[in-house]
C-alpha cells in the first residue's frame, strides 16, 4: 500500500509544496539554529580536547596562590617528568609619556611553554626575546601604550626593552584572569622588579609533562594522597579549562533552548499550514475515497507528503547548520581563546534533524488523521457539521507520546537536565497559556456583540469566524514575542545591575600590593593630591575555605546563591574594630583589645547558604596553612557600594604575622585620577592601580557583545513567529477570498474592507502582545529573581519597543496579506465557487 | 428470476444542521434490475443526489437497508465499503469531481491502482482514446473543457468495468451539444458493458431515454414509468 501511496502523494504535491512555503521556512530556523549550535559546540569540544595539553601547558597544572611550592613537592615533581614554572600578577606599566597603565604580568621559565609554542613577530626564539629584560607584550599594549617594538617602559624597580609582539600565546586561556594587557618576561627579570614581594597577589603555576605514555590520572591521585593539605588547585588537561567549558557548554544550552522555542512555534505553523492544505484536499479525499481509496490510505498518502515537506524544511536546516560554522567559523574562532576544530558533526546534525522531525509530526498529526473522517458524501454537500471535530483518543494519546518523546530527547541531550526540563514545561504551559488566551480572545470578540459600526462589527466576527486565523495568530507570535521579551528583560536588568554598581560615591581605585611599610607614604601621597576626598586602606591576604564545620567544601551542603565563596581563593583581612559599611546583625564584634584564639566575621547570606550559625567554624586555607575559626558574629554587607568588604573578617592577633599586604580604596574627583594614578606608579612602582571605570567599561563592552549575539538568536524566535503570523494570516485571507468579493460585488469599497483587515489585526495584535509581554516580563523576573539572584527592574524600554515592534508586524502582515483579497476582480473568483 | 442489483429498503436520512434536524429521505424504499437503465427526476432538494449518494455507498442512511448486488453495505466498514465501490459502482458527478494535481490519465487510471490492478496507466490511455481524448492523457482538469473533464470523470467511472453506473447530472455543468455527446458515450458504454444505469438529472429528453424513471417528492419516491 505504501508503494501506492507514495505515487498518489507524488502526484497530490504537484505545485502543492508552496502551501507550506512559510512554514518550512520556520521548521528549517529552529533546525538551522540547533544544527549549526551543536555543530559549533562539537567542534569547540573537539578542539579543547585535542587542545587539551597545550591550553593547560602540561599534562596537568598546579596552581596556588601567594605561595610557592615547596622543595619536597618540587623534587616529587621533578621526579615524574619535565616541569615548568609561571607567575602571573598585575603590575603597572610607567616610564613613557603615557599614564601609567595596569598589565597582567606573566613571568616564564626557560622551558615554557612544555606543549605548543609561542608566536611572536618578529618571530625571533622565545630565550632571545626575554633575555636581557626583553618584554613580550600583545597588540592591546602596543596600541594603549603608544609604543613600537625596540621601545622601553618601566615596571617595579625594572626596565624593560620590547622585543616582540605576541601574536600567540598557546596557554593563555587556562592563565589565571587578570587586568590590562599582557606582557610577558623572564622569571629573572621578575624577581629584579621587586614587584613579588611578601604578601604580593601572586598565582603561581606549575605545569608537568609526563613521561611519554604515562596516564595522568593516577599522577594526580597519588600526588593528593603525597600532600594531603597542599591547598592547591590542580587541572588535568582532559579538562583543561573548566570554567570555561561550562561557561561556553551554558551558552550552547542556552542558544538550543531558544532553537527548540523557534521550532515550537515552527511546529504551530506546520500544523497551520496541514489543516490549511488539507482544507483545500478535501475535494480530492472525498474523491479518492468514493472510488475505492480505504481510510488508511489517505492517511498515509498524507502523512507520506507531509513527510516530504517537512523532511525538505528539515533538510534545508541541517545543511544551513552544518555549514554555518564552516563560513562564519573563521571570524567566531577568533574571537575565542580556545581553538575551535570547525567541521562537519554527524551527531548534532542528526540531533537537530531528529527534533525538526519529531517536532513535525507531532504538529501535523491531528490535522492528518481528521483526512480519515472525510465522508465521501462531501462530494454532494458540504458538510451540516455532524463531525465533533475532535480527534480521536488513539491520536491524542499517539501526539502525547511524541510530544514526550520529544521533549525527554530535548532534556537527555541537555547538559543541565533540570533547566532543560523546567525550560520545556514553560514551553508547554506558554503553549497551553496563548492556547486559552485564543479561545478567550474569540470568545470576547462574539461576546462584544455587533456593533453599529459596520467596520468594527465586521472585524470583530473576523476574529472568531471558523477557519480565522486568531489560534495560530496567538500561540505562535504570542510564544516569540514572549521568548524575545523574556531575555530582552534579563538582559536589562543585567545591563543594570551592572550599570548601577557604579554608585555616585563609588571610589575611583581600588590599589592592591601595598607592602606593609608602604603603607602610610601611600595614604599620605593620595591625601596630598588634589581632588582625593577619602582614602581607606585595610590588610590584605586571601585563603580558600576547605572546610565548613569540619565538613569538606566539596561535601558540604551549599545553596547556589553564594557557591561562589567555595570556588576559588578568597579575599580576608582581620580588623579590631568593625568594617564601615558593614552592619552586625547577629552576635556581637570581639573587644578591640581581643587576644584569644582566632574568632571570625562572616557575611550573613553567605551563612545562610553554608547552613552554619554563629559557634560553628569554618576552615580556611591562608597561605598554605589551615586555620579553622569560630564564627562570632554575622555582617549584612552592602556590596553595591564598591567599598572595600571581605566575605571573611578575622579578629586579630594572628595574621599580622603572616606575610600580607594593604589593599587601598582611593574615592577621587574624574580630574584627580590620572594624576593620582601616575603619582602612586612612580613612588609605588609595585603597587597596582584598578580603575573602577575601566573596569565596569570593559564588563560592560563584554556584556555588550554577549548581549548583541543573545539577542540576534532570542530574536530568531520572533522571526519564526512572524514567518508563522503572516502563514497563518495568509490562510485565513484565502478562506475569506469569497467574502471580500461578494462584498465587493454588493457595492463595499476597498476602504472599506482595509478598514476592516486593519481593525482585525489592530485587535489581534495588541490583546496577543499585551499577554505575551507580560509573560516574557514574568519569565525575566523569575530567572532574574531565581537564577541570577538580583534584584529586579521594571525594563519599561525594551518592553515598550518590543511592544511597539510587535504592533507594526501584526499590522504589516495583516495588511499585506489582505490585499491579496482586496485586489482580485470578482469573476473569477465567483466562478471557481 | 429477478435478481434486483439495487435493492433499498425503507431508507431515511436526517442530518443536523445549524437550524435542526432536515429529513432528506422519509422512507424510500426501491428496486433496480441488472442491466436496467433508470432515471431519478424530481425538483431541487427533493433528494435525489441523497438517494444516489446512499445507493453509492458515499452516505450512511439514518435508518433502512441498502444492499448492492447482494451485499448489504451496512455490513462493511468503512474501508471495505471503499473496495466494494471501487469494484461495483462506478460514478459520473455533475462537477466532474477530478482530482486537480493529477493528469487525465492519472485520473482514470486511479480505479484500476487503488484496486491494485496493474497497467493501470496503459489501460486508462486506451479509456481515454475511447471517449476522444487519445490527445490530452497528459492535461490536468484546468487545461480541459468542461466536456472533455466529463470525458475523463466518465472514462474513470467506467474503467474498472463495474456493473453498476451511478451518475448525477452529468450533463448539468454542460452546453446542449457537449452533453448530448456526453451521454450518447454513456448509454453506449453502459450498453456494451451490460451495466446498470442509474440516473439523476431534471433533463426530461434525458429521463426519457431511460426504460424506468422514479420521481422523487420531498423526500419520498414515487414510480413513474417502468
Amino acid at each position: 500500500m505504501t508503494g501506492l501511496a507514495w505515487t498518489l502523494a507524488r502526484r497530490d504535491l504537484r505545485g502543492g509544496w508552496k502551501s507550506f512555503r512559510l512554514a518550512l521556512v520556520g521548521l528549517a530556523l529552529g533546525v538551522a539554529t540547533i544544527a549549526g549550535v551543536g555543530s559549533f559546540g562539537a567542534g569547540l569540544v573537539e578542539g579543547l580536547r585535542e587542545n587539551g595539553r597545550v591550553i593547560l601547558g602540561g599534562d596537568m597544572a598546579l596552581q596556588t596562590t601567594m605561595i610557592e611550592l615547596t622543595g619536597e613537592q618540587q623534587a616529587w615533581l621533578n621526579e615524574r617528568g619535565a616541569v615548568s614554572r609561571t607567575r602571573d600578577l598585575n603590575a603597572m606599566v610607567t616610564g613613557t609619556d603615557n599614564p601609567a597603565l595596569l598589565v597582567s604580568l606573566r613571568a616564564v621559565d626557560e622551558v615554557w611553554p612544555l606543549y605548543g609554542a609561542a608566536e611572536l613577530d618578529p618571530p625571533i626564539a622565545l630565550d632571545e626575546g626575554l633575555t636581557a629584560n626583553g618584554a613580550l607584550v600583545d597588540r592591546g599594549f602596543l596600541e594603549r601604550m603608544g609604543l613600537e617594538i625596540g621601545d622601553s617602559f618601566m615596571m617595579g624597580e625594572g626596565t624593560f626593552r620590547i622585543t616582540a609582539e605576541i601574536l600567540n600565546e598557546p596557554d593563555r586561556a587556562s592563565a589565571p584572569f587578570q587586568l590590562g594587557p599582557r606582557v610577558i618576561i623572564s622569571e629573572e627579570a621578575l624577581e629584579a622588579t621587586g614587584l613579588a614581594g611578601p604578601g604580593s597577589l601572586v598565582r603561581h603555576l606549575t605545569r608537568l609533562r609526563l613521561v611519554q605514555g604515562e596516564a595522568v590520572g593516577p599522577v594526580i591521585a597519588d600526588l593528593r594522597e603525597a600532600f594531603v593539605d597542599a591547598g592547591w588547585r590542580i587541572r588535568n588537561h582532559e579538562d583543561a579549562n573548566p570554567q570555561l567549558r561550562r561557561f561556553l557548554e551554558r551558552l550552547r544550552m542556552f542558544i538550543t533552548l531558544v532553537g527548540l522555542a523557534a521550532l515550537l512555534i515552527g511546529g504551530i505553523g506546520i500544523a497551520s499550514a496541514v489543516s490549511t492544505y488539507l482544507d483545500k484536499k478535501t475535494g480530492t479525499v472525498a474523491i479518492l475515497k468514493s472510488l475505492g481509496a480505504s481510510s488508511r490510505l489517505i492517511f498515509t498518502t498524507y502523512l507520506l507528503e507531509v513527510a516530504a515537506m517537512a523532511g525538505l524544511g528539515v533538510a534545508a536546516g541541517v545543511i544551513a547548520g552544518g555549514i554555518l560554522p564552516l563560513l562564519v567559523g573563521e571570524v567566531v574562532r577568533s574571537a575565542l581563546p580556545v581553538p575551535v576544530d570547525v567541521g562537519l558533526y554527524p551527531a548534532p546534525l542528526l540531533l537537530a534533524a531528529a527534533y525538526g522531525l519529531l517536532t513535525a509530526v507531532v504538529f501535523a498529526l491531528l490535522p492528518l488523521a481528521r483526512t480519515r473522517d472525510i465522508p465521501p458524501a462531501a462530494l454532494f454537500r458540504e458538510r451540516t457539521g455532524e463531525s465533533s471535530g475532535r480527534s480521536r483518543l488513539s491520536d491524542r494519546i499517539l501526539v502525547a507520546v511524541l510530544a514526550a518523546a520529544l521533549a525527554g530527547l530535548a532534556v537527555a541531550a541537555s547538559d543541565d537536565h533540570v533547566l532543560a526540563a523546567v525550560f520545556i514545561a514553560g514551553a508547554a504551559l506558554a503553549l497551553l497559556l496563548f492556547r486559552l488566551a485564543a479561545v478567550a480572545i474569540m470568545a470576547g470578540a462574539r461576546l462584544a456583540g455587533r456593533p453599529r459600526w459596520l467596520s468594527l462589527r465586521m472585524a470583530l466576527a473576523g476574529l472568531y469566524r471558523p477557519g480565522a486565523a486568531t489560534p495560530a495568530v496567538t500561540v505562535a507570535f504570542g510564544i516569540g514575542l514572549t521568548v524575545l521579551t523574556a531575555v530582552a528583560g534579563v538582559q536589562a536588568n543585567l545591563r543594570h545591575e551592572i550599570g548601577q554598581a557604579l554608585p555616585q560615591d563609588a571610589p575611583a581605585f581600588f590599589f592592591i600590593d601595598i607592602q606593609p611599610d608602604q603603607i602610610d607614604p601611600f595614604r599620605l601621597l593620595a591625601q596630598e593630591t588634589t581632588g582625593v576626598h577619602d582614602v581607606q586602606s585595610v590588610p590584605s591576604l586571601r585563603g580558600r575555605i576547605t572546610a565548613i564545620n569540619g565538613v569538606p567544601v566539596n561535601e558540604a551542603v551549599i545553596t547556589p546563591d553564594v557557591r561562589w565563596v567555595v570556588e576559588g581563593d578568597r579575599g580576608a583581612t582581620y580588623s579590631a574594630l568593625p568594617p564601615e559599611g558593614s552592619e552586625i546583625t547577629q552576635g556581637a564584634w570581639w573587644p578591640p583589645d581581643y587576644a584569644g584564639p582566632p574568632l571570625i566575621s562572616l557575611d550573613e547570606e553567605v551563612t545562610a547558604g553554608f547552613g552554619v550559625t554563629i559557634g560553628d567554624t569554618l576552615t580556611v586555607n591562608l597561605l598554605g596553612r589551615e586555620i579553622t575559626a569560630k564564627i562570632a558574629n554575622l555582617r549584612q554587607i552592602d556590596w553595591t557600594t564598591m567599598g572595600i568588604n571581605f566575605v571573611l573578617v578575622y579578629s586579630p592577633g594572628m595574621l599580622e604575622a603572616a606575610p600580607h599586604t594593604h589593599i587601598a580604596t582611593v574615592y577621587a574627583d574624574r580630574e584627580a585620577e590620572t594624576p593620582l594614578r601616575t603619582a602612586v606608579a612612580q613612588q609605588f612602582p609595585n603597587v597596582s592601580a584598578i580603575g573602577v571605570r575601566d573596569v565596569l567599561s570593559d564588563v560592560l563592552a563584554i556584556l555588550g557583545r554577549i548581549d548583541a549575539a543573545i539577542g540576534g538568536i532570542a530574536a530568531l524566535a520572533l522571526v519564526a513567529g512572524v514567518v508563522v503570523l503572516a502563514e497563518s494570516v495568509a490562510a485565513a485571507q484565502r478562506r475569506r477570498l469569497y467574502d471580500a468579493v461578494i462584498m465587493k460585488v454588493l457595492g463595499a469599497t476597498r476602504g472599506l474592507l482595509a478598514r476592516v483587515f486593519t481593525l482585525e489585526h489592530l485587535i489581534l495584535g495588541l490583546s496577543t502582545s499585551v499577554l505575551a509581554l507580560s509573560a516574557g516580563t514574568a519569565a525575566a523576573w523569575a530567572i532574574v529573581r531565581f537564577v541570577l539572584y538580583t534584584s529586579w527592574t521594571m525594563p519599561w524600554l525594551p518592553i515598550l519597543a518590543i511592544g511597539a515592534v510587535a504592533l507594526t508586524v501584526s499590522l504589516t502582515a495583516g495588511l499585506v496579506a489582505s490585499w491579496r483579497a482586496l485586489s482580485p476582480p470578482a469573476a473569477p473568483v465567483l466562478r471557481s465557487e | 428470476m429477478i435478481d434486483p442489483i439495487v435493492r433499498l429498503s425503507d431508507i431515511t436520512l436526517s442530518l443536523r444542521s445549524a437550524a435542526g434536524l432536515v429529513n432528506i429521505l422519509r422512507g424510500v424504499s426501491l428496486e433496480v434490475n441488472r442491466g436496467q437503465h433508470m432515471a431519478v427526476v424530481g425538483p431541487s432538494g427533493s433528494g435525489k443526489s441523497s438517494l444516489l449518494a446512499i445507493t453509492a455507498g458515499l452516505e450512511r442512511p439514518s435508518s433502512g437497508r441498502v444492499e448492492i448486488a447482494g451485499q448489504d453495505l451496512a455490513a462493511l466498514n468503512e474501508d471495505t465499503l471503499a473496495q466494494f465501490r471501487g469494484r461495483y459502482v462506478g460514478i459520473v458527478f455533475q462537477s466532474f469531481h477530478l482530482v486537480p494535481t493529477m493528469t487525465a490519465q492519472e485520473n482514470v487510471a486511479l480505479p484500476l491502482e487503488l484496486a491494485g490492478e496493474g497497467g493501470a496507466l496503459e489501460r486508462a490511455a486506451e479509456a481515454l482514446a475511447t471517449v476522444g481524448l487519445g490527445a490530452r492523457i497528459g492535461h490536468l482538469p484546468t487545461e480541459l473543457s468542461g466536456g472533455e473533464q466529463q470525458r475523463v470523470a466518465l472514462a474513470r467511472a467506467l474503467i474498472a468495468r463495474p456493473p453498476l453506473l451511478l451518475a448525477d447530472e452529468p450533463t448539468g455543468n454542460l452546453d446542449g451539444a457537449t452533453g448530448e455527446g456526453i451521454v450518447e458515450m454513456m448509454f453506449g458504454a453502459a450498453e456494451e458493458a451490460g451495466a446498470t444505469l442509474v440516473l439523476v438529472t431534471h433533463n426530461d429528453e434525458l429521463a426519457q431515454r431511460c426504460a424506468r424513471t422514479v420521481v422523487m417528492e420531498d423526500g419520498n419516491l414515487r414510480d413513474g414509468t417502468s
